[in-house]
């Protein structure tokens, strides 16, 4: 079931009008600076917030389509939405409350809570069963949240900055589950999130609003090779590679290696900003230690730098000034050396 | 600033709030000491042992709980809309609620004679149409006690539903509940302490009902005679048994008011 | 904080204090009176010269119960023996002093559209009847009048006090009640009263007392030689009393 967007909200003095699409099984991870309407557009898009204009098509379905007067309330949608503020109902166990949402859709309880038994067993919080929601961490919560939204099998599943909230030493589980609840699904899915790792990592495809449009859409590396904005530029459109790390070593892709300047061991993603990377003519000496040798696949203006995309070992994108890219002679097919220091890998597990 | 604030050194609060504090006590807890004093202790079971107190603290019990349950049923949709609705002139609704708890009581039974007795705005029609007539009857107890009981009720309950975050009500909506599910399944619980405390008042005030009751309904041993009214009449003529009787009365109330207030009030 | 709860403080204590007279005494005279003398009582106070009079209603026995918890009054009135009795044997009154009577009738709304004729009509199951409480004087004569003429009436309420009856006849929502002759001729124009040859055997008496621990005694005295002096009965009459 494919998501055709067209959404048009004033809300609060604030002007959204973005337009979007999902197909069935996809996740699209839209990003976008605080104010952008990114929030606005989920709950749009869930029926908290009626359109002024557009169309919200589900499938065969409209949702929402002022100029036919049609609007279905977020209860009919069919459309399951994780807060970041995963709103865990205070006075239900963890259990009902991830019952809550089959219950209404019209199981009895038995069922329902049979139901919900398994996506908690899912979401890896079986154990919290008997719990009230006070007593969860933020990340326990959030598994809880996510195990209720997806119990319901929602066509559409939107998440609200799901991991924001979550402490860096819970991220990373709550990512792999995120990541492999949602590569599951048969329905498309929109993710917002202020983090490029997440975007890359957890997204198809990733759509950028800003000052409530859209301004970029397309895949984590599109947009590393040519941002369109200074948002993009520093916030999405970075280099993300995702490997097993083993001492200072990441293994990524094909077998290509890059070394790390601390220690580790297990699933790891590599952040590396456009800036951090390095090109050189020759070979060069020096303390780097990372150099390989690439060929230019594309270079991108941007302001007063130039985006370059290297095709070689590990496909990179560095950023260089515009000065610098004349002295290099950039062009499709020059081949370089590029140069990345391991103190400028930021590594992340998961 | 440099003096404590209001907790003092050793939490001990300033003199300036414990002399008024300490004097609302005494104004509070004298005349029950006064009661307690003046009770006949000997007779006291004797007194209490009567027919007509027995059927008094029947009607007492059962009616004031009827009047709880009534304006519970009326008074929760009431003020829901209170709560949230958006139209104009909410604020006169909300007044009207609030009318019976500044009426005297013994007013407000005249104004339900005006509106419900025989002569009265609806109670004519009730009484060609249905045969059916209210004053001196259980059911105007009834009636008396839900109209002084209501504005207890409906503030507390407007409070509650005010007081519900609606993100909650939100992510019931997301998850396919629709506007009743998510009534009862989050809204009430999540008010539930308010409207708990709502009932407690509202139970207590039916229970204490006099002025109103008297005029409307009348007093007849077993039919109307509440504990309340019983206590007014045996005050005419034998003092000792009126205290046996508010003793009583004070008894239930000091007994559901502390339990309930442990059990489901607290926050 | 603290200068706004003290000026609270004392605004509710001079309120108090102004409210209660610290010194009762000097000023007025208190009269306590059962309810059915509201309409003479009212009118002699007009043609009172002493002191500022204060007349305070109510059943006889309410009343003497207040005076019994200590409740300042400087002459209680009575409408029968048996509650001034009280008063006499707890030796709170000087020698009461009998200054009217009263006969019982019943009440019925203006036009008698319930075509009440007699006290066994009150027996009859389509009416409804009220009487006054059997604690309270009136509620003692209308049980013994009722007793002598043989007839069992269910009343559907026992009103605390006789005024009460008479006015649930006046307002349409009983259709008859037992008062005193002077209560319907109160109500005149809503109520009517219907004459019992059984009420002569009933003796409603009313008798008023100074109070010995009267605050104004020389007033008091005076007040109850009004009552029986011509100006009083001539009140009392035309209130539809009967002579002592």
């Amino acid at each position: 079931m494919k998501l055709v967007a067209d959404v048009a909200v004033t809300s609060g003095g604030f002007a959204l009008r973005a337009a979007l699409e999902a197909a069935a099984g996809e996740v699209v991870a839209v990003a976008g600076p605080n104010g952008a309407g990114k929030s606005t557009l989920l709950r749009a898009l869930a029926g908290l917030v009626p359109l002024d204009a557009g169309e919200i098509r589900l499938g065969e379905r409209a949702l929402d389509a002022p100029a036919a007067g049609v609007f279905v309330p977020p209860a009919a949608r069919g459309v399951g939405l994780v807060f970041q503020d995963h709103r865990l109902f205070p006075h239900l166990s963890v259990l009902d409350n991830v019952a809550f949402g089959v219950r209404a859709n019209g199981a009895p309880r038995d069922t329902a809570r049979r139901r919900a038994a398994e996506w908690l067993e899912r979401a890896g919080a079986s154990h919290l069963a008997a719990k009230r929601p006070a007593a969860l961490s933020g990340g326990e919560a959030q598994r809880v949240a996510l195990a209720r939204a997806l119990a319901i099998e929602p066509a559409l599943l939107l998440l609200d900055e799901p991991l924001a909230a979550i402490d860096a030493g819970s991220k990373p589980a709550l990512r792999r589950l995120l990541a492999a609840e949602l590569r599951g699904r048969s329905g498309p899915s929109l993710l917002v999130t202020h983090d490029p790792v997440e975007a890359a990592v957890l997204g198809h495809r990733v759509t950028v609003l800003e000052g409530g449009t859209v301004i970029e859409a397309g895949s984590p590396a599109e947009l590393a090779a040519e941002p369109r904005s200074e948002y993009v530029a520093d916030h999405v459109g970075l280099n993300v590679f995702r490997g097993a790390a083993s001492g200072h070593a990441l293994t990524i892709g094909d077998g290509a290696e890059l070394r790390l300047a601390s220690a580790c061991e297990g699933a790891f993603t590599a952040v590396v900003h456009p800036r951090a990377v390095s090109l050189y003519p020759a070979r060069p000496d020096g303390s780097p230690r990372n150099t390989w040798p690439a060929t230019v696949a594309a270079a991108t203006p941007f302001g007063e730098c130039v985006r370059v995309r290297l095709d070689g070992a590990i496909p990179i994108v560095a950023e260089v000034t515009a000065p610098a890219a004349a002295d290099l002679a950039l062009a499709p097919g020059r081949p370089l050396w590029v140069s990345l220091k391991a103190t400028e890998i930021q590594v992340v597990p998961g | 600033m440099t003096r404590a604030g209001p907790r003092g050194d050793r939490g001990l609060p300033p003199w300036w709030i414990a002399v008024p504090a300490i004097v609302a006590l005494a104004l509070l807890g004298l005349p029950i000491a006064g009661l307690l004093a003046r009770a006949s202790w000997v007779r006291l079971a004797a007194d209490l042992a009567s027919p007509e107190v027995v059927a008094a603290l029947r009607l007492s019990v059962v009616c004031s709980l009827a009047a709880t349950a009534l304006a519970l049923a009326l008074g929760l949709p009431l003020a829901w809309i209170l709560a949230r609705g958006r139209l104009p002139g909410l604020r006169w609704l909300r007044a009207l609620a609030t009318l019976p708890m500044v009426l005297p009581p013994v007013v407000g039974g005249v104004a339900l004679l005006f509106a419900f007795g025989r002569r009265g705005l609806v109670g004519r029609w009730l009484a060609t149409s249905f045969g059916v007539t209210l004053p001196f009857s259980a059911g105007a107890v009834v009636l008396a006690e839900t109209f002084v009981a209501l504005p207890f009720l409906v503030g507390a309950a407007e409070a509650g539903f005010r007081q519900v975050d609606r993100r909650y009500e939100e992510a019931a909506a997301t998850l396919g509940a629709g506007p009743l599910r998510t009534l009862i399944g989050v809204t009430l619980p999540l008010a539930l302490p308010s409207l708990g405390a709502g009932a407690a008042l509202g139970w207590a005030r039916a229970l204490g009902e006099f002025g109103a009751t008297i005029t409307f309904a009348g007093n007849l041993p077993g039919v109307t005679q509440t504990l309340p009214l019983a206590v007014y009449v045996a005050l005419e003529t034998r003092p000792e048994a009126a205290i046996a009787l508010s003793l009583l009365l004070l008894a239930i109330s000091v007994a559901v008011l502390a339990v309930l207030r442990d059990r489901w009030l607290a926050p | 904080m603290r200068g706004a709860l003290a000026t609270l403080l004392a605004l509710g204590l001079l309120g108090a204090a102004a409210a209660s007279e610290a010194d009762p005494a000097a000023e007025t005279l208190r009269v306590f009176a059962a309810a059915s003398l509201a309409e003479p009582f009212q009118a002699l106070v007009k043609s009172w010269t002493g002191p500022p009079l204060q007349l305070q209603l109510g059943a006889s026995s309410a009343l003497v119960v207040q005076i019994q918890e200590g409740a300042p009054a400087d002459v209680i009135a009575t409408a029968d023996q048996p509650t001034m009795q009280r008063l006499v044997d707890a030796a709170l009154v000087e020698t009461p002093q009998r200054f009217a009577t009263n006969r019982l009738v019943i009440a019925v709304e203006k036009g008698n559209p319930k075509h009440v004729a007699k006290l066994a009509d009150l027996a009859r199951a389509d009416l409804v009847v009220v009487l006054a409480a059997p604690e309270v004087p009136a509620g003692r004569y209308a049980r013994q009048l009722l007793d002598a003429a043989r007839v069992t009436v269910a009343p559907r309420s026992l009103e605390e006090n006789v005024k009460a009856v008479a006015n649930k006849v006046a307002l349409g929502e009983a259709d008859a009640g037992i008062v005193y002759a002077s209560d319907a001729q109160a109500l005149a124009d809503r109520v009517e009263a219907v004459e019992v040859p059984e009420a002569a055997t009933v003796e409603v008496t009313y008798w008023i007392a100074p109070l010995r621990a009267a605050k104004a005694p020389a007033a008091a005295r005076d007040f109850v030689a009004l009552l029986l002096s011509r100006t009083g009965r001539d009140a009392l009459a035309k209130a539809g009393f009967g002579p002592p």
